[in-house]
């Protein structure tokens, strides 16, 4: 149930999904993988929108040159505590009528299984697609929905993996080379692919709208490019 | 000379002024717009479009061409795709294709009047 701070602080999006989409976010539980250029606004727009739960995946600590994006981080966590405790720390302050959990290590096949169990969707905001191949696995195998985001300078990509319904990350991304550190990238850029990663969670967890299903959505904010193709 | 706006520097690029109708990329000595070619339209997201200096054009190549093969035909028409962009010849994995906003894979067949966009999958967070 929701409480009356509840209903105040979420009033103007019961106008858009009801008192019963408000429940739903409040009983979820969604992973944030990679909490830096797209995970950092990604997090921050789901706690706004009282996901009930959020767990923060990343072992990084911030850098310097992380902030000109990642705006979960701020100058005094540089090279001191990692990305998810840095976050989680911002997020308990911002909503304290959600809970935050956090995984500080790196994700990988022996560990996957305990550290997302119970995650209704798993939004992969990482900078590899190796570790992304993984959840898209994990995915799979526990047939949670994946929502893909990925950023490269002022362009962007994004779409949503529900198994048996839209084809896998693998198949539409199968050999991809890895962008490798110091990528160019603009902080309104992951700002905008982070945000239309929180917009299909809440998709996905309400019911609202129609969320990128064998839809990959192309950004280029340096062109006002947004272009969909049809994956299928 | 334009200067064309690029990632993180100026990017040179001389305008293909002379291509007031489309361009041919069967054989550049004969006569464009034979039946034995078809026009479609290209279209350049994110770094490419930077690189090309323009969002699209519009090609007449070869009956039957593939995307694979239409790759490889930009790859020498614009040699700075080949340069800095595209994999090796054998190694097309970098380059995603769609087709009338469809995805494609590069044995897909083009036909009179396709639009064909060119985008680079990113994998950074």
């Amino acid at each position: 149930m929701l409480g009356g701070r509840e209903l105040e602080r979420y009033d103007r999006q019961i106008l858009i999904f009801g008192r019963d989409g408000q429940e739903k976010l409040k009983n979820s539980k969604v992973a944030v993988v990679g909490v830096g250029g797209i995970g950092s606004p990604a997090a921050y727009y789901l706690a706004a929108a009282g996901v009930g739960t959020l767990l923060l995946v990343d072992n990084q600590k911030p850098e310097l040159s992380n902030l000109n994006r990642q705006l979960l981080h701020w100058e005094e966590d540089v090279g001191k505590i990692s990305k998810a405790e840095s976050a989680r720390w911002k997020l308990e302050r911002f909503n304290s009528d959600i809970v935050v959990e956090t995984f500080a290590g790196e994700l990988n096949v022996d560990n996957i299984e305990e550290v997302l169990e119970g995650v209704d969707v798993i939004v992969d905001c990482l900078d590899n697609f190796k570790t992304r191949y993984l959840l898209d696995d994990y995915a799979h195998q526990k047939m949670v929905p994946l929502v893909h985001g990925a950023v490269e300078g002022t362009f962007g990509q994004v779409t949503t993996i529900v198994p048996r319904i839209t084809k896998s990350l693998r198949e539409i991304f199968p050999d991809m080379k890895e962008t490798g550190d110091g990528f160019p990238v603009l902080g309104a850029t992951a700002g905008v692919v982070g945000s239309l990663q929180a917009m299909e969670v809440i998709k996905l967890l309400t019911g609202l709208g129609e969320p990128l299903l064998n839809k990959l959505l192309l950004i280029d904010l340096a062109f006002n490019t947004f272009e969909v193709v049809e994956l299928r | 000379m334009e200067k064309i706006p690029g990632i993180g520097m100026g990017i040179i690029a001389v305008l293909n002024l002379e291509h007031q109708r489309p361009a041919t990329l069967f054989n550049p000595d004969s006569q464009p717009s034979t039946v034995m070619e078809v026009r479609i339209t290209v279209r350049y997201f994110a770094r490419y479009r930077s690189l090309v200096g323009k969002d699209e054009e519009e090609l007449e190549v070869p009956r039957g061409i593939t995307v694979g093969e239409l790759v490889e035909l930009l790859k020498k028409r614009h040699s700075v795709l080949r340069n800095e962009v595209f994999a090796e010849e054998d190694d097309l994995a970098d380059v995603h294709v769609s087709k009338n906003g469809r995805y494609v894979g590069f044995d897909d067949v083009l036909r009179e009047g396709d639009k064909v966009a060119i985008f680079p999958p990113v994998s950074g967070g």
